[in-house]
């Protein structure tokens, strides 16, 4: 029961630090809005950037191209066999006349090849089976395993892609690790940069409330009894700074995204923000109201310290 | 039931704040402490307290070496001292009422018991009607009183007041000095520090000069 009056004591006491000091108040909000903004957009900016290497490492795939007289029954094993390998995400069957409609659509204007086709009477193309990994750093061991594992009793295979797929697999491997570590660190600078400017700023604020700290030590106050008025503000004043950050960011990037879809594609950043809203203001709120209360804290306990 | 042994605070390498001081004070007197600026006053109340440490002798309350205190004891015995303080420390921004009864939420006291005892200590500092004023709407004696009124709602065993009349005029002095007369006949030691010469009967005296005592009224040996 005492601990609920001291916890109601507690809150009802941070509050009154807010409203008795608006222009603290005002000035800490501001504050932890910026140290916010800065960690939202550097996680915004890393949500799209980790969207869009997904989707691309999504579309890179390899081909083994089969010959054109490849029986159905082999063709179906050499798929069951692929499909026994590890860390393989999807493969799918291109049949002879799949092929061949592609082939035809992507040379549609061109008079020349379609004659010659018609001329051949036949379909003069074979089967082809695309592997798709969910790791686009093992399409080189998936190549080599067909190799060693199954071309030696498997003598349908015409050739593979990986070869020109190879360099740019490479290239986005390395792009994407490389992405990803700035984008780490722009993460972990900004939100050290955040905490810092909030931990100073804070420092002012209770430094006006030094009196107090130190008039309830001298009557012999608990440390809750201290700090807990303070933590209750620090959470305040996050939550607060939250709230114009998500009120402010999230509709604006819904808007601006539904404007901009057609240009960005992918990459938008506002596509992204709409697409993850939910998590997107919890973590908002969550990080605002933590920020507060850390940096409340901390600076108090210099004071309790002494 | 305060008694100081040789005590003497040094500052930095060779200033002596109090030199060898000595006296005893019993529960219930009315002890007047006085001397000119800078002659220790405020050292021994800070010594009292145990904000400062002795840098020689000893302090004790009841037998007890307050310097001896662990950490964690402190605040039990901090609460049995009522302390005003020269510049009276009262917290910019709570009300007079809250300044009061903040002190005792501090301990845990329960709602209906803070609101009798504030509104009692209000009636006897004599600023009822107040209570929801902001300290820089209080005039100097107004901020005086609220220290007292703070400094006596937890019922402490004793009340130091430092400099209880230093800025105030005549007319606000006596008030507040006969305040003082009033807890200490409810039953409170009270100290009172003061560079000026107070008028109070049968009060218990001691006299300092640059870190010295000077003279006690209570032993004839000075
Ligand atoms: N923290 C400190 N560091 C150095 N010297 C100090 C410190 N505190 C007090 N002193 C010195 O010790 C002496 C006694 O100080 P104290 O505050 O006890 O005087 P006082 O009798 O209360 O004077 P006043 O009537 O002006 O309040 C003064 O000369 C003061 O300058
Ligand atoms: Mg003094």
């Amino acid at each position: 029961m005492s601990l609920f009056r001291d916890l109601k004591r507690i809150y009802r006491d941070g509050w009154k630090l807010v409203w008795r000091n608006p222009f603290v108040s005002l000035a800490s909000i501001i504050i932890i809005t910026l140290s916010l903004f800065l960690i939202s957009f550097t996680l915004v900016f890393y949500g799209v950037l980790d969207n869009s290497l997904a989707k691309i490492e999504q579309r890179v795939d390899v081909k083994f191209y089969l010959l054109p007289d490849t029986p159905k029954p082999e063709l179906e094993k050499f798929v069951s066999q692929i499909k026994t390998f590890k860390g393989i995400d999807k493969v799918r069957i291109i049949t002879k006349e799949e092929a061949l409609t592609n082939f035809l659509k992507r040379y549609e204007k061109d008079q020349l090849i379609r004659r010659s086709i018609d001329e051949l009477g036949e379909n003069p193309l074979g089967p082809s089976v695309s592997v798709r990994a969910k790791d686009p750093h093992i399409y080189g061991k998936i190549v080599e395993e067909v190799n060693k594992r199954i071309v030696p009793d498997f003598p349908y295979l015409d050739h593979v892609n990986y070869r020109d797929n190879s360099y740019i697999i490479e290239r986005l491997n390395l792009f994407s690790s490389v992405a990803r570590k700035i984008s780490y660190a722009l993460i972990a600078f900004f939100s050290a940069l955040a905490v810092f400017i909030v931990l100073i700023f804070m420092g002012l604020v209770i430094y006006s409330a030094k009196t107090e700290i130190w008039v309830k030590r001298l009557i012999g106050a608990e440390n809750r009894y201290i700090s807990g008025p303070f933590a209750v503000a620090g959470i305040i004043y996050g939550f607060f700074s939250a709230f114009i950050v998500v009120a402010t960011v999230v509709p604006v990037s819904s808007w601006v995204g539904k404007l901009t879809q057609s240009f960005f594609g992918d990459m938008n950043p506002a596509v992204y923000v709409h697409n993850n809203l939910i998590p997107l203001t919890v973590f908002t709120f969550s990080t605002g109201m933590m920020l507060g209360y850390l940096a409340s804290m901390f600076v108090v306990r210099r004071y309790l310290k002494k | 039931m305060i008694q100081f042994e040789e005590v003497s605070k040094r500052y930095g390498k060779s200033f002596y704040a109090l030199k060898d001081v000595s006296f005893h004070i019993s529960e219930k007197e009315f002890v007047l402490v006085t001397g000119s600026s800078g002659s220790g006053k405020t050292t021994i109340l800070k010594l009292l307290i145990a904000e400062e440490k002795p840098t020689k002798g000893k302090v004790s309350f009841y037998g007890l070496n307050v310097h001896n205190l662990r950490h964690s004891d402190l605040p039990r015995y901090r609460q049995k001292l009522g302390v005003v303080f020269q510049d009276y420390r009262l917290i910019p921004d709570k009300t007079v009422k809250e300044n009061i009864s903040f002190v005792m939420e501090m301990l845990g006291a329960k709602d209906s018991d803070i609101r009798e005892s504030v509104r009692n200590v209000l009636n006897i500092v004599r600023l009822r009607g107040k209570e929801k004023r902001y300290p820089h709407q209080l005039s100097g004696g107004e901020q005086q009183r609220l220290a007292i009124a703070r400094a006596i709602v937890n019922e402490p065993d004793i009340i130091l007041v430092d400099e209880p009349t230093a800025s105030l005029d005549k007319e606000n002095s006596k008030l507040v000095l006969d305040i003082l007369k009033k807890i200490h006949e409810l039953g409170t030691t009270v100290i009172l520090f003061t560079h000026k010469q107070l008028k109070v009967s049968h009060a218990h005296t001691l006299t300092l000069q640059d870190g010295k005592l000077m003279h006690d009224s209570y032993t004839k040996e000075h």
